[in-house]
């Protein structure tokens, strides 16, 4: 049931990014290009469009991307549009899944295009396609030659800025569901909500950090080259954001379980 | 077990406000029933119940012999007093939500009825007027083969040629081995299909009784019967 919530959840996704994705590589091509128009006041005034415009759709799909987290959860299950989603013969665990996967993929995929506008905008700015592809082949034999370690921790990195972005996606979620509870202002009351529980999260790290610190595994560590076992520091960073998210999500689950209220 | 919907002792409260008042209410397979109140007697607070859009403060609610959950949602065909649709949606990904999640569902009863509405599937629900849109709800929830049919005020606000069509499409549709459970404080338009009538006032059920059992000892119609259980009196000087 959770791939058939994911296969409508997904729809949606792709029917409001359908303009904003594709617009902002065409632009980044676009402004590329423009680069090397003559005469020089031309490019000028094409060059301080472009960038306007580019500009414009990179900060639009960010926002977009936030947008979509809330909307998706708040509109889709605490609105109107929740007469028909929890009608539906499936539990509330799956359809915080569902949202959960849905607004991970549009932040993922929002940050792949931002990347690869900056990538096509280089490579078109340079017009020369075999110093790009010279430049992608270096890459690739630069990460041929890494070593097993560097390559775990790379996936380690990997993992935790995932666990790390469902974390902030679920307690943006469990803010939500608990500005539901309150008698009145909702909205407010989940702006609030996350204004306190992000403090705690930070203090929670913190503390985590401290911890491990005094373990010797501080992360801080990580990047200052200090002595210490990165792989360790990253994997118990992991099963800290593990532990918040597993959190955030129960209590999400426990009130749209048990204390939903669609009035 | 031949009931479909068991409730006991069940009460919701919003702050200080009691919607329902210990319910005790059980409803048996194959029938049509009217759950009859005026405005804010709490009949849409006990549909809300028995799908699961609110929870009890107290008490139990049983559909098909489970409490609200997966299963008795899947027995369900709930029709609310609103629009549920996304408005990105078409007609057509509707039509593949509900067959996708509901077994019950008859995709090609409901492609049907909406050709018969002039509803296509490529049709946006975003450019459809308000009267469409209840339309297309309409054949979603009565093309499933439910257990029970939850309709909330179906004929609240619409014409009489559409309370017709509404009605017409209910009993043309539904699962007769099921049961319809239909709120409307419009008593006269559904009296003639009723087996059945639930009186709710003030988050009570006050009477429960089959419609012929009230025409037999009342000797009066369902909808006189109503009228006298929430007259309300007049004050002197024509104040209410």
């Amino acid at each position: 049931m959770t791939l058939k919530l994911l296969k409508y959840d997904f729809r949606s996704l792709f029917k409001r990014f359908a303009l904003l994705w594709p617009a902002a590589l065409v632009l980044a091509l676009l402004l590329g290009l423009s680069f090397n128009l003559e005469p020089l006041r031309v490019r000028g005034m094409l060059y301080f469009t472009m960038v306007l415009l580019f500009g414009g759709v990179m900060a639009a799909m960010g926002v977009a991307a936030a947008i979509f987290i809330v909307r998706r959860f708040n509109d889709g299950l605490l609105k109107d549009e929740g007469y028909l989603m929890f009608t539906l013969p499936v539990t509330g665990a799956q359809l915080i899944c569902s949202k959960l996967l849905s607004a991970m993929t549009a932040v993922l995929i929002s940050g792949l295009v931002g990347l690869g506008s900056f990538i096509l905008l280089g490579a078109a700015f340079t017009f020369y396609l075999e110093d790009f592809f010279r430049m992608a082949q270096w890459l690739l034999e630069k990460l041929a030659r890494l070593d097993a370690e560097t390559w775990l921790l790379a996936a380690e990195g990997l993992l935790l800025g995932l666990v790390a972005l469902a974390a902030q996606i679920l307690l943006i979620y469990m803010c939500i569901a608990i500005g539901h509870l309150a008698p009145s202002h909702p909205g407010l009351a989940a702006v609030g909500a996350w204004l306190v529980f992000s403090a705690a999260e930070r203090h929670v790290l913190s503390g985590v950090d401290s911890l491990l610190d005094r373990m010797g595994l501080a992360l801080a560590g990580l990047f200052n080259g200090l002595p210490g076992e990165p792989a360790v520091t990253l994997a118990l960073t992991i099963c800290a954001q593990l532990a918040l998210s597993t959190v955030y999500f129960a209590v999400t689950n426990y009130i749209l379980t048990h204390r939903l209220n669609l009035e | 077990m031949n009931e479909i919907i068991l409730c006991h002792g069940l009460t919701k409260t919003f702050g200080a406000v009691r919607a329902l008042d210990n319910v005790e209410l059980t409803l048996p397979r194959g029938r049509i029933v009217g759950l009859l109140g005026p405005n804010g007697s709490g009949k849409t607070t006990l549909i809300k119940l028995l799908c699961g859009l609110l929870q009890p403060t107290s008490g139990t609610v049983e559909i098909d012999g489970c409490a609200v959950g997966v299963h008795t949602k899947s027995v369900t065909s709930y029709l609310p007093d609103r629009m549920y649709f996304a408005d990105w949606m078409r007609a057509g990904d509707l039509v593949d939500l509900f067959a996708d999640f509901y077994r019950d569902f008859d995709r090609t009863k409901c492609t049907g009825m909406c050709a018969a509405l002039g509803i296509h599937a490529r049709d946006r629900i975003k450019t459809m007027s308000k009267g469409t849109k209840e339309k297309l709800q309409l054949a979603l929830v009565m093309s499933r083969r439910a257990q029970l049919y939850l309709l909330d005020e179906p004929i609240a606000g619409v014409d009489p040629a559409a309370r017709d069509f509404i009605l017409n499409t209910i009993l043309t549709n539904y699962n007769e081995d099921g049961t319809v459970l239909l709120s409307t404080h419009l008593i006269s338009d559904i009296e003639r299909v009723l087996d059945e009538a639930v009186f709710l006032k003030a988050g009570r059920v006050v009477r429960h009784e089959s419609v012929d059992s009230i025409r037999e000892t009342e000797g009066k119609s369902v909808d006189a019967l109503f009228r006298e259980i929430f007259r309300t009196q007049p004050m002197e000087g024509g104040a209410w």
